[in-house]
């Protein structure tokens, strides 16, 4: 995460520059949220309307990366619903194609050995001016999760992020072992940019409807929509969780509570769920708010969407959020011109995610085969204000990481730890409770690489492990 | 937009808390309390400046320490020392000061605060300390000055320019009469007189009430107002916990770190022996216990109040405060039991340091008290 610059904080949190170390045991933080250290307080951004999908789109051309061989070739046409990435092992969702084009290239993506492949790139070129945003797929009739589970593997792709693993890979554990809830997680990502919230908002008949439908096909006895308090969304969904019999839970969105590491820890009764690990094993199912409102959707109108929302976040303070729609693979920049123009400035930095955990983009010229484009997995794009850089320092122990981290580590110490150890597996338990939320480099005073020394250590880690496996 | 707060921020943050001293300095001890705590800062920054040249040509580390951190701890010094006779002290304080910087720190191997160390140097000299049981020793060439300021003149006069006869009346209702012009007056510091008089005070549960009342010890409104010698910013235990408590708020200090030392130091105090008669021997708490209840709380507070426990615990520890909770539990634990152990047996407030000193040491060594989320795994 290259340094981001920071989001408003609240009142006299603001002039704090660094929030509560142990907000969740103040008396203002409700019960179902209370037992953990860390965290951090921002003052909320306000939610916006999402509108309802378009009909159509303009279509443009689309790039994919998959682990999988492709199930088409160069200069194939394809159609819109057409499959084509073959899932990796059965009961993974495949990869369908959102328009109807020809297939420009297939590129193997090599390892740095160069010699195999570990994945590839897909490139299709539309062959129509506009696109369907909806693929007139009925969903399965009846209540048997098998006819879901198979149907949705059918039309995915679907997030890798609701639950931290996905939908489709809790779904199949469901199919063994019953969850007793269903969490359908409203509280943002990043409260400055209320993305699920304002989706919660447009969307709240759909997204409550998607998650108690999803509760009746596991069997879950506990259908919970989580979301955050003092934004207005607990007004708006009161009602539509009353006619549809969910649990509206509302709490304060204190960053990062939204990770499902956190979510767990919460709703499973203190019990823990380490970064990577399907919720299902500790009887919840996870989802975010466009998982449920797509299933919600597909439900009531019969149509499913191959669209999905991206929210973005301007440099300016006070600006609203702008939302558009895209296809998964679509050029970012084609979404919108402002955002095409600071993708193709070098002094603009734009992530795709939150200003804490985002993946830094561009610059690319434009028009680029590396143009980034439309994530699979996240709601937010953000276009940061300039930073100026701060020279490295070493530590001058002010224990601001260890007081914010949510799950209790002690970044700095285990990032001394990774340097002096480089790729040591003995780091490897730790490491799996670092949720990647990005704290403890966002408080550090001097500036210390923390969240991006641990990440690598981690993907270090992990490579030692899969070597001595 | 905010800012994330970036070390230079914090080192401002720190330096308005050492000006806010500052000015308290000027209040009570004028210009020359002022004058001693800006030249120690002056000495460290250009001490460590050019030690940091020295250092750099010949390449034996890197100099991370900002130059507005090496004032701040200067300051911060020149306010803990007491106004001290010898003009050459806040130079020679200033530049070990500086040495020390490049020796220990919270950014060094030894996580041992600059501040501290040449607290306990000057400790080790005598030169600063007000702990020498004869009161006519204060009048010699060496050592501090046992005065401050009167109400009339405080700000403009000249602390040096004090009666030699020690006062007993409440600083409030000291005016400088016409037959015997003074700026200041001569009080003796209450830590050292009820470490000195200790014994006699536990031994008559009379003797601390009469000695409040005759004047003979400093009123707590004194003390807590700050109309007494001894460090010349943080003379007022008001501004000093006010302080502490802001330190707080901003997340530069810790609760628990004070809380535990506060614990930690009374039942310390308490723990300490007493010579009741010619060879027994009793605890501080069995003497407070046969006294009234009004006496023994007066005591132990007085006791803390006085010493400069307050300084040490909610301005100096931490600047070298483990990362842990639980290292910070101990941390303050150790302030407090070591601090009023030394400053107990060595008749000497100023001996309050030496638990920082200590706690420092094993500052580092604490941060390993950690539990985390991986340790509580179900």
């Amino acid at each position: 995460m290259d340094a981001p610059a920071v989001p408003g904080l609240t009142g006299a949190k603001r002039a704090c520059g660094i929030i509560r170390g142990n907000p969740v045991r103040r008396a203002r933080y409700n019960a179902p949220m209370a037992g953990i250290s860390g965290g951090m307080e921002f003052r909320a951004g306000v939610p916006i309307r999402v509108p309802e999908p378009p009909g159509t789109l303009p279509a443009r051309g689309i790039r994919l990366v998959s682990r999988e061989r492709p199930e088409v070739i160069a200069g194939q046409v394809v159609r819109a619903g057409q499959q084509l990435f073959r899932p990796g092992r059965p009961g993974m969702a495949c990869y369908i194609s959102p328009l109807m084009g020809i297939v420009k290239r297939v590129t193997p993506l090599m390892e740095h050995d160069g010699e195999s492949a570990w994945g590839y790139e897909l490139a299709i070129e539309p062959s129509g001016d506009r696109a369907e945003t909806q693929m007139n797929v009925a969903p399965p009739a009846g209540r048997k999760l098998e006819s879901w589970f198979a149907a949705m593997c059918q039309i995915g792709p679907w997030s890798d992020a609701d639950g931290g693993v996905g939908l489709v890979p809790q779904l199949e554990m469901a199919k063994e072992r019953k969850p007793k809830q269903v969490i359908l997680v409203g509280l943002d990502a990043y409260p400055p940019c209320p993305d699920r919230t304002s989706l919660l908002m447009s969307f709240a008949d759909d997204a409550v409807l998607g998650a108690v439908i999803l509760a009746d096909l596991v069997g879950a006895k506990r259908t919970v929509v989580l979301a955050g308090r003092g934004t207005g969304a607990g007004a708006r969904l009161k009602p539509a969780c009353k006619n549809f019999g969910a649990e509206l839970l509302l709490a304060n969105n204190v960053y990062p509570s939204s990770d499902p590491t956190l979510v767990a820890y919460h709703q499973a009764g203190g019990r823990l769920l380490s970064r990577g690990a399907n919720p299902v094993s500790e009887g919840l199912l996870m989802f975010g708010p466009w998982t449920a409102i797509r299933v919600g959707r597909w439900f009531t109108r019969g149509r499913f969407d191959l669209v999905r929302p991206l929210m973005m976040r301007w440099p300016r303070a006070g600006e609203a959020m702008g939302c558009v729609y895209g296809f998964t693979g679509q050029s970012l920049a084609s979404l919108d011109p402002r955002l095409g123009e600071h993708l193709a400035d070098p002094a603009s930095v734009v992530l795709v995610g939150n200003p804490m955990t985002g993946r830094r983009v561009g610059p690319v010229p434009r028009a680029s085969v590396d143009e980034p484009v439309v994530p699979e997995e996240e709601l937010l794009i953000s276009v940061m204000p300039e930073v100026p850089a701060t020279p490295l320092e070493p530590c001058i122990a002010c224990g601001w990481c260890a007081d914010v981290c949510p799950t209790r580590l002690q970044p700095v110490k285990l990032m001394e730890a990774a340097l002096s150890r480089r790729g040591d597996t003995r780091l490897e338990e730790p490491l799996r409770w670092c949720i990647d939320c990005g704290l403890c480099s966002h408080v550090c005073p001097v500036g210390l690489p923390l969240t991006q020394t641990l990440r690598r250590a981690k993907s270090d880690a992990e490579s030692a492990a899969g070597r001595s496996a | 937009m905010g800012a994330p707060r970036t070390r230079r921020r914090v080192d401002v943050e720190w330096l308005c808390v050492a000006l806010v001293m500052l000015l308290s300095g000027l209040v009570f001890f004028g210009w020359r309390g002022v004058s001693q705590a800006v030249t120690t800062g002056l000495l460290a920054l250009a001490g460590h400046l050019l030690l940091g040249v020295v250092v750099q040509t010949l390449k034996l580390r890197e100099n991370h320490d900002p130059p507005l951190h090496a004032f701040v701890l200067g300051l911060l010094l020149g306010l803990t020392l007491p106004v001290v006779r010898q003009p050459w002290m806040p130079v020679l304080t200033g530049l070990l000061l500086a040495v020390s910087m490049h020796l220990v720190g919270r950014a060094r191997m030894f996580r041992v605060s600059p501040v501290v160390l040449v607290l306990m140097l000057t400790w080790m000299l005598g030169v600063t300390t007000t702990g020498v049981a004869d009161p006519q020793s204060r009048l010699s060439p060496f050592g501090p000055l046992d005065a401050v300021l009167r109400p009339d003149r405080v700000i403009v006069g000249d602390v040096r320019k004090a009666p030699e006869e020690y006062g007993r009346r409440p600083w409030k209702e000291t005016r400088s009469v016409p037959e015997q012009p003074s700026d200041a007056i001569r009080r003796l510091e209450p830590a050292r007189l009820i470490l000195t008089e200790k014994q006699r005070l536990l031994s008559d549960p009379n003797q601390l009430v009469n000695m409040l009342i005759s004047g003979e010890l400093i009123t707590i409104e004194d003390i807590l107002r700050g109309a007494t010698p001894g460090t010349v910013g943080a003379s007022s235990r008001v501004l000093v916990i006010v302080l502490g408590l802001g330190l707080m708020y901003r997340r530069l200090a810790h609760k628990r770190v004070a809380l535990w030392a506060l614990g930690s130091a009374t039942l310390t105090l308490w723990m300490m022996p007493v010579v009741v008669a010619e060879g027994q021997h009793s605890i501080v708490i069995a003497r407070l216990v046969q006294m009234p209840l009004s006496v023994g709380v007066t005591f132990t507070g007085y006791m803390l109040l006085a010493s400069p426990f307050l300084v040490t615990t909610l301005i100096l520890a931490p600047m070298t405060a483990p990362i842990s909770g639980a290292g910070r539990a101990i941390y303050g634990c150790l302030i407090g039991a070591v601090g009023v152990a030394a400053m107990w047996a060595f008749n000497i407030p100023q001996a309050m340091f030496l638990g920082l000193f200590v706690a420092g040491l094993l500052s580092k060594a604490l941060d390993e008290l950690h539990g985390g989320f991986p340790g509580r795994v179900t």
